[in-house]
């Protein structure tokens, strides 16, 4: 089954915000705390390894370059999810994919990373 | 306010110095006069090849292989920022440095303090860094009237008032969510700010625009790739690759007074998959000669047709006049991406010579003598879903790349950094690279090699007797502009941080000094108070930090010989007065 596409315009903002910010209240109980459901779900796999290529590949290239290698991440999935969405403001290089990735096709990169070690 | 006292007394006490020393013409707004008489203006540097050739030759002597070796710092600064690596050419008028940093923030530093006059912040959107291939960079600014240009990274073109860097006008040159951006330094032709385009990576259909210099208002647009039924349009297939067709603009071109000629580089074609776009794919990697006035082509060379490798022809055509196989010659001269080093006629576009800059070659089996055409070794051409193709010589990041060479015409030497590196390509299966604005058109992996222990090489080409002069070689990529000067000196950087002078007769290193951080930037020489100065920007960044981690910076430093540098007073630390106010009781 593909997974279905959740569009920002679709999740309301309001909803969109409590996805994110409920997530890192530090302390909260573990049924706040947002995984990635498209794990090991081959289409959603598929699925992420386009949009890697497409919009990660020419920073994080096979396994890490001007971006560190996502396939050896040690984020958890919701700060993986964050970090996609809200960029890196900080530093300042990794840019906020918020208004142009649905946090699904976050999950689906999350998703491929996840399955290989490589690109 | 106390900081407009200063900057009132400072630039009374730099007007009148500077109309002391120098000649007339050079206190106040820049004119066209002093765009067009830039080369014999010895003290400034007014745009950001120096001159309108491009050549960054400089005039001032008082710097030689006799004394350079005694040159130290005089004053530095910080940019400070997000390190982002910085790869301008300051430029320097009236006793202010002018410059850009990465993020296309632009500093307005007196050289005689070091102190930041102003300095402008761009404010960007969220998300523009998906935008930006190689990093956050930013080549320069121009200068015309009482007004400094920028091309903000988002392509918006800031006129900003020299004096105190507010914005006076801006003009949206594109959406940069469909890609576009801009990082180039403009070029003011009389009343012309011409601007040229990145995101040959992101599908870009590629133009140059030209903006009025007083008002901002957009004059011309003229596209790189044509549209269906214009001229070049059969060099495309029949369906809608045109519209993501590339030949980015996004070097600063050249311009020719006697014949009123503008001459701009383009790049690659987009998307990568050549297979997709089949013919010669006009204007991309091509050298254009237009009217400034209107933007109308007068004319095109192509280097590599059908461009399956990311060997743009962006570079800024070098202009000079020469002598070849005895005759005397109008030309142009272009160290190309694709290896090899090109001299042509810029009077109509006509191949003179090619030399082979790079061992190895490998996409092609041989430039014709008379046309300079590319015999193409289709081997080395990517098929989609074919598999790897490697290794290419030379590599994507080119036999050499954006930084800018110089041109000597005491030596009739041209200096250029010349890299010796491969790549391995990889084009994905047929149908899976969807276009979509903003996202990364490409359509094929890439992988860049080391093909020996060396890959830079600091070259000096005999223009008119068509040979290398010299070479000075080097372990990491070379990836800084040149600067060469009446005096016998040329100048460059390298990823090591180490700021350079060579003898430009031999190639002799007579000089270094360690910045911290590498050099991706190009250094300019000035005159100030009757001194000689040399200012480069040091700040890794760009595509050298794809390969080799370094301490990341930002620094502007200046050197000279027994340099000056006035602190009386001024100072870039300025008290927060809410932290720490004066005590009343």
């Amino acid at each position: 089954m593909r997974p279905t596409k959740l569009t920002p315009s679709a999740l309301s903002l309001g909803a969109l915000v409590a996805l994110l910010l409920g997530t890192f209240v530090p302390g909260g109980s573990a049924d706040e705390v947002l995984t990635n459901p498209y794990l090991g779900k081959p289409d959603a796999i598929e699925a992420g390894k386009q949009i890697y290529r497409s919009k990660c590949y020419i920073c994080h290239h096979s396994a890490g370059a001007r971006g560190p290698d996502l396939f050896a991440t040690k984020l958890t999935d919701e700060q993986f999810l964050e970090t996609v969405i809200n960029g890196r403001k900080r530093t300042g290089v990794m840019p906020a994919f918020g208004l142009r990735l649905s946090p699904d096709e976050v999950w689906q990169v999350h998703a491929f990373v996840k399955s290989t070690d490589h690109y | 306010m106390k900081t407009a006292l200063m900057r009132c007394v400072l630039a009374a006490a730099g007007m009148t110095a500077a109309m002391l020393l120098t000649g007339p013409g050079q206190a106040g707004p820049v004119t066209t006069d002093d765009l067009m008489k830039a080369q014999d203006n010895g003290a400034e540097w007014l745009m950001y090849g120096r001159d309108y050739r491009n050549w960054r030759y400089s005039p001032l002597a008082e710097l030689t292989a006799d004394n350079v070796a005694k040159m130290t710092p005089v004053w530095s600064l910080s940019t400070g920022g997000q390190f982002g690596g910085l790869e301008a050419t300051p430029l320097f008028h009236d006793g202010v440095l002018y410059f850009s940093a990465d993020y296309a923030r632009v500093f307005a530093v007196d050289a005689r303090s070091g102190r930041v006059i102003w300095h402008y912040e761009p404010t960007y959107e969220d998300g523009l860094n998906a935008m930006l291939c190689c990093g956050p960079i930013h080549r320069g600014v121009a200068l015309k009237d009482n007004l400094v240009y920028v091309a903000q990274l988002d392509a918006k073109l800031e006129a900003l008032n020299a004096a105190d860097g507010k914005v006076v006008w801006e003009a949206k040159i594109d959406d940069w969510k469909n890609g576009v951006t801009t990082n180039s330094a403009p070029l003011v032709v009389k009343d012309h700010v011409i601007i040229g385009v990145s995101g040959g990576e992101y599908g870009v259909r590629g133009y140059l625009k030209s903006f009025n210099a007083k008002t901002g208002a957009l004059e011309w647009q003229t596209y790189t790739v044509p549209a269906p039924g214009e001229a070049g349009s059969d060099t495309w297939p029949k369906d809608d690759s045109w519209k993501t067709g590339g030949a980015p603009t996004w070097l600063t071109g050249s311009y020719d007074a006697d014949t009123n000629t503008l001459y701009w580089g383009t790049g690659n074609p987009g998307s990568w998959q050549s297979d997709q776009h089949p013919g010669d794919n006009l204007y991309t990697d091509s050298t254009l000669a237009l009217d400034p006035e209107t933007g109308k082509m007068k004319w095109f060379y192509q280097y590599t047709p059908n461009d399956s490798w990311d060997y743009d022809a962006m570079a800024t055509p070098i202009l000079i006049d020469t002598t070849i196989d005895g005759k005397p010659t109008k030309a142009w001269a272009v160290s190309s991406r694709n290896g090899y080093f090109y001299v042509m006629d810029r009077t109509n576009g006509s191949f003179l010579y090619a030399l082979q800059m790079v061992e190895g070659i490998n996409w092609t089996s041989g430039l014709d003598p008379k046309t300079g055409k590319p015999t193409i070794n289709t081997a080395m051409k990517p098929k989609q879903g074919a598999g790897a193709v490697q290794p290419i010589i030379p590599g994507l990041e080119g036999g050499t790349n954006w930084f800018p060479p110089a041109y000597d015409p005491d030596l009739g030497l041209f200096f250029v950094g010349v890299n010796q590196w491969g790549m391995g390509l990889t084009s994905w299966e047929k149908g899976k690279l969807v276009y979509k604005p903003g996202d990364v058109f490409m359509g094929v992996d890439y992988q860049m090699y080391r093909m020996g222990d060396t890959i830079g090489h600091l070259r000096a080409i005999d223009i008119a007797n068509k040979k290398v002069a010299w070479d000075v070689p080097s372990p990491l990529p070379l990836f800084s502009g040149m600067l060469v000067t009446k005096g016998g000196l040329l100048f460059t950087g390298d990823q090591r941080g180490r700021f350079l002078a060579f003898d430009a007769k031999t190639g002799k290193e007579l000089w270094k000094f360690q910045t911290g951080s590498g050099i991706n930037a190009s250094p300019i020489t000035y005159e100030l108070d009757g001194k000689q100065y040399v200012a480069i920007l040091s700040g890794l960044g760009g595509d050298p930090s794809f390969y080799y981690s370094a301490p990341k910076g930002g620094m502007l430093w200046v050197f000279a010989v027994d340099g000056k540098v006035d602190e009386g007073g001024y100072y870039n630390a300025q008290v927060i007065d809410k932290m720490l106010p004066t005590y009343k009781p």
